[in-house]
């Protein structure tokens, strides 16, 4: 029993130690990002092993910036394109322009809870009233 | 390594002929990364990109002194830069690492691993 807890404390560290680790890995990728990309690559490389060794999430602020094909660094503007689309489902395109890879997140579920407050205020009748 | 470079000619003498040397003149860029998270205890299983080194005993007598900040790790070695890039082999070394507030000695041998499995490494001891 004992000997259980202890590892699972153990393991709760250890994921911390790695969410920690990646941060540092991406803020210092986007530091040398300017110098060197190659080495910014690099340091992804590393982040993205330590994150899939030590199973943890990667970090909301971190998810879009690299590429899920060839695993660069990007930064919208330089080496990456960012679009908004509506058509089949409103999304967020992302072109990597190294190797041409386009990744989409779709943001349907924002939008629906954006649609539903809306309605919901119109109907308690404190929201913003457009129609006098 | 890249030859045909764009700028000059690639091994030419006197010059570091590795990867991120276009980081050498500018290690301010790893001034205060880690801002505190690394301890005397983790040490062991935390990032060493981006810490400030200083090599302290080594086997190979050029190698002591040698000082600056991590750029790259890889199972045997560390890529330190300074105004030069060196790679430092891990397992021969002791290295102090400087993280502002407090110094640390680690020998070398501990370190051995690459950086996602130095995670795993001596949970239990």
């Amino acid at each position: 029993m004992g000997k259980k807890d202890i590892r699972r404390k153990e393991q709760r560290e250890k994921k911390r130690i790695a969410r920690e680790r990646v941060e540092t890995l991406f803020t210092l990728a986007e530091r040398v990002f300017p110098y060197s990309p190659e080495l910014a690559n690099r340091y992804v490389e590393i982040a993205l092993s330590v994150q899939q060794k030590a199973k943890i999430r990667m970090p909301r602020k971190w998810k879009r910036r690299y590429c899920k094909k060839c695993h660069s660094f990007l930064v919208p503007g330089v080496n990456a394109r960012v679009r908004l689309r509506d058509k089949p489902y409103p999304h967020v395109v992302i072109t990597c322009l190294n190797c041409g890879n386009i990744m989409r997140y779709p943001y349907l579920r924002e939008k629906k809870a954006r649609r539903k407050y809306a309605s919901k205020s119109t109907e308690n009748g404190n929201g913003p009233d457009w129609t006098s | 390594m890249r030859r045909n470079g764009k700028e000059r000619k690639d091994r030419t003498a006197g010059r570091p002929q590795r990867q991120g040397q276009e980081v050498a003149g500018r290690a301010w860029i790893f001034r205060g990364a880690h801002r505190g998270r690394v301890t005397r205890k983790n040490i062991i299983w935390h990032e060493l990109i981006g810490l400030k080194a200083k090599v302290i005993r080594a086997s190979h007598p050029e190698l002591v002194g040698i000082e600056g900040y991590v750029l790259d790790e890889t199972r045997n070695t560390l890529v330190l830069v300074g105004d030069r890039v060196w790679v430092v082999p891990k397992d021969v070394v002791e290295i102090e690492f400087d993280l502002g507030n407090e110094k640390i000695r680690v020998n070398g041998k501990d370190l051995v691993g690459r950086p996602e499995m130095r995670l795993k490494k001596r949970w239990r001891k």
